[in-house]
């Protein structure tokens, strides 16, 4: 149960940012394909994505 | 993995030249290498702390939350910046319970399992006396 939370929020925070930007990018590819593959891409995609946002938000 | 490892024993170093000297060139590569760390053990814990193919997501993450906080609290306390004691105390603190969590699964699992939990039980004991050597530090 605990492992089902601690998923969620880390698919939330470190996967899903990323793989949006990279569903955005690619032709023929489901979303839930390229959660699954490569996700250390995702994770570094979700980095940059955080910090561009934290920084555009911090200023307005 | 070999990239953590290299920054982990760099910034160990610059982390005792701090306690030492202080000056420009040395402030500035002791923030930006802890900084760097810290965003490594947030973001990558999950690819960093797997054994072979065993990975438990939950400690994982949760460990390279706390790890970042004690990485985040070492600096602000080092640079004297204002409120470094949140992130130290809190650091300390969720760092002592994952290490008692970590060493009680550690006696009960074993084969790869152990070898995972004694790799967690590694870093944690590293920061764990960097905190108690930041807790007689003061600033000059």
């Amino acid at each position: 149960m605990i492992e089902l939370i601690t998923g969620a929020i880390y698919e939330a925070l470190f996967e899903v940012p990323g793989a949006l930007v990279r569903w955005i990018f690619t032709k023929n590819k489901s979303f839930y394909k390229l959660l699954k593959e490569d996700s250390r891409w995702n994770v570094i995609l979700s980095l940059l994505v955080i910090f561009i946002l934290g920084i555009f938000i911090y200023n307005t | 993995m070999k990239v953590e490892r290299i920054i982990f024993i760099v910034s160990i170093v610059l982390f005792l030249i701090k306690l030492n000297f202080t000056g420009k060139i040395i402030n500035n590569l002791f923030v930006i290498y802890f900084s760097i760390l810290s965003l490594i053990y947030l973001f990558g814990s999950n690819f960093i702390l797997r054994v072979k193919k065993y990975n438990n997501i939950f400690f994982s993450t949760l460990a390279g939350m706390i790890y970042s906080i004690v990485l985040i609290g070492t600096i602000f306390k080092l640079m004297n910046w204002d409120n470094f004691s949140i992130y130290t105390k809190t650091g300390s603190f969720l760092n002592l319970i994952l290490l008692l969590m970590l060493i009680i699964f550690y006696y009960k699992n074993e084969g790869e399992k152990k070898e995972y939990y004694k790799s967690i039980i590694k870093r944690s004991s590293i920061f764990m006396a960097l905190l108690i050597i930041l807790f007689f530090y003061k600033y000059r």
